[in-house]
């Protein structure tokens, strides 16, 4: 099968002002995502798994610059225009962030946030954007999504906000979902809700799905692979069952040994 | 003004003949005698059964020289806060549209010389280049002379308009100035927010980000500020009605001051007053429209 997303020598760096050198934040990133195939990213805080996640959606921030190759659905998206590089986000690659509270527009109801995903595609008729938007809502678990759909953000809990953002990155069936930690500002119970929904929406879509995270055990249960970044580089991309079995490299050790429980006391 | 020299009977009658036995006559009739203290409790007390008096400048009824000053000066600063506040935050979204490019530095440098600038002298420029040069625009006045008055109405409206233009221009101008300046502030504190990220991963244009996700929450601030900047709007006002001959409040308030027309000058500030209040409690109102979800916030 040939490669959905394929990384190639991806280095982000970015200079700060006052700064001569640049400060390099990916070396050399190299893995490749097949179509349905689910990966997850490991690492630290600070292991630039973030910053991965915003260059593959090509939403670095201005001083960042990005090298390297990274084809995606027959494109190189890093040489792409801006226009061109729009109109794939959120229709072919999305992402969901970690923090669903500040991640979403405080102004606006919940379902004019998921159905302006529909119009910025191209959906001109109002009425039909919404109707979509509320069944997504309700497909990703929202409750009563017809009411739900008129609240703010504040008005609804953090994982009824978490499925918002997920309706809004699966409404228009994109084949890469890019999920950036998000479950860490969530419960426990209502992670593991999220977590369940995420696998369940992937199989249904047949998508592909990149979990980025630094909680392996979030990654274990949701993923086939894991690739682990420290400190920008990739050190180890493994069936995930091995790597829990036995990482080779020590820092991957360390996320490892971090989810075991611990021993017994004597 | 009381302890200031003079008063109606010594500058009104000027230059004229008539003797200071008989200004001394009038003043004692008028009141003029009394101490301010007291004269002032008069007049607090007829202002209570609503008599505002009589403006001896002009002749006429206080009531009945605000009633035609009023809307005039409601017209001009008005048109000078819709179209400098359209303006002002066109600017500013243009600027962060096009941020450290050369879009953003020009808008800068023009928006920190409208704030810099004083606005007597845009006026005055204006109406040097645009009026008196070009011939654009009418340097003065409400409206055209002659037989203006027999026109159509539409052609009226079209002449006032017109002689509106130089004088709300320049007002309008200040007010942009401003509000371009703080516009652009509280756009760029918001473009830093996670959900402007989220807009952009929706695949929206950079402009529907800016107008949709980052202009509702970066507007509230805005108004209140406008609410507080209404009193020295009305104060610029005063300058611009001087300067462009426009009869309303800021140059009746003006003249009723060269003439020590007490009653008119003290009925005037009152009413700016009440104005710069209602107006405050409106902006405050309308920032909670635009922006309602301040009191419900966790």
């Amino acid at each position: 099968m040939t490669a959905l997303l394929q990384v190639e020598g991806l280095c982000v760096s970015v200079a700060h002002p006052g700064n001569s050198d640049p400060v390099s934040l990916l070396r050399d990133v190299r893995f490749a995502l097949s179509p349905g195939e689910t990966v997850g990213v490991l690492g630290a805080s600070g292991s630039g798994k973030t910053t991965l996640a915003l260059a593959l959606m090509g939403l670095l921030p201005r001083d960042f610059t990005a090298t390297g190759a990274v084809h995606f659905d027959g494109h190189e998206l890093l040489s792409l225009s801006e226009g061109a590089r729009r109109s794939l986000r959120a229709r072919r690659i999305s992402i969901v962030f970690q923090e669903p509270l500040t991640a979403l527009n405080p102004r606006q109801r919940i379902g004019a946030q998921v159905a302006e995903v529909a119009r910025a595609h191209g959906e001109r008729n109002a009425t039909r954007a919404h109707r979509l938007a509320v069944e997504m809502l309700s497909r990703t678990g929202l409750d009563d999504a017809d009411e739900r759909a008129h609240r703010f953000p504040h008005e609804v809990s953090g994982g009824e906000r978490q499925r918002a953002l997920l309706a809004m990155a699966l409404l228009l069936d994109p084949a890469l979902l890019i999920a950036d930690e998000p479950t860490s500002a969530l419960d426990v119970t209502v992670q593991a809700q999220v977590l369940q929904l995420l696998r369940a929406q992937q199989r249904e879509r047949g998508m592909a799905l990149l979990l980025v995270s630094h909680d392996l055990g979030v990654i274990a249960t949701t993923c086939a692979r894991t690739i682990v970044l420290h400190e920008g580089h990739v050190i180890e991309d493994t069936p995930t069952r091995q790597l829990l079995a036995a990482p080779e490299q020590p820092q991957s050790r360390a996320l490892v040994d971090a989810v075991r429980p611990p021993e017994p006391a004597p | 003004m009381q302890f200031a020299p003079g008063d109606p009977f010594a500058t009104a009658l000027e230059g004229s003949d008539v003797p200071p036995s008989v200004r001394a006559e009038w003043r004692e009739r008028f009141g003029f005698d009394q101490p301010p203290g007291e004269r002032f409790v008069r007049w607090a007390g007829a202002l209570a059964q609503g008599q505002l008096g009589y403006a001896a400048s002009r002749h006429r009824p206080v009531a009945e020289v605000l009633r035609e000053a009023l809307p005039r000066t409601l017209v001009l600063v008005s048109v000078a806060l819709i179209v400098g506040f359209a303006l002002g935050i066109a600017a500013a979204l243009g600027q962060v549209r096009y941020r450290r490019r050369w879009p953003d530095r020009l808008l800068g440098a023009i928006t920190l010389a409208g704030v810099a600038v004083p606005e007597f002298l845009v006026a005055l420029l204006a109406m040097t280049w645009l009026g008196a040069r070009w011939r654009i625009f009418p340097v003065a006045g409400l409206g055209s002379l002659g037989d203006a008055a027999a026109w159509p109405l539409w052609e009226r409206a079209i002449d006032f308009l017109w002689h509106l233009a130089l004088p709300a221009g320049v007002l309008a101008l200040t007010v942009a100035a401003r509000v371009a300046r703080h516009q652009r502030a509280a756009l760029l504190a918001v473009m830093h927010e996670d959900f402007i990220r989220t807009a952009r991963a929706k695949g929206l244009r950079e402009w529907d980000v800016l107008v949709r996700h980052a202009l509702p929450n970066a507007i509230g601030p805005v108004i209140a500020l406008l609410g507080l900047a209404l009193p020295s709007l009305v104060g610029g006002a005063v300058l611009i009605e001087r300067i462009f001959g426009w009869p309303g409040m800021g140059l009746t308030l003006f003249d009723a001051l060269l003439a020590r027309d007490y009653p008119l000058v003290l009925a005037a500030v009152l009413l700016a007053t009440i104005i710069a209040v209602v107006a405050r409690a409106l902006t405050d109102a309308v920032a909670e429209v635009v922006a309602p979800r301040r009191a419900s916030a966790q």
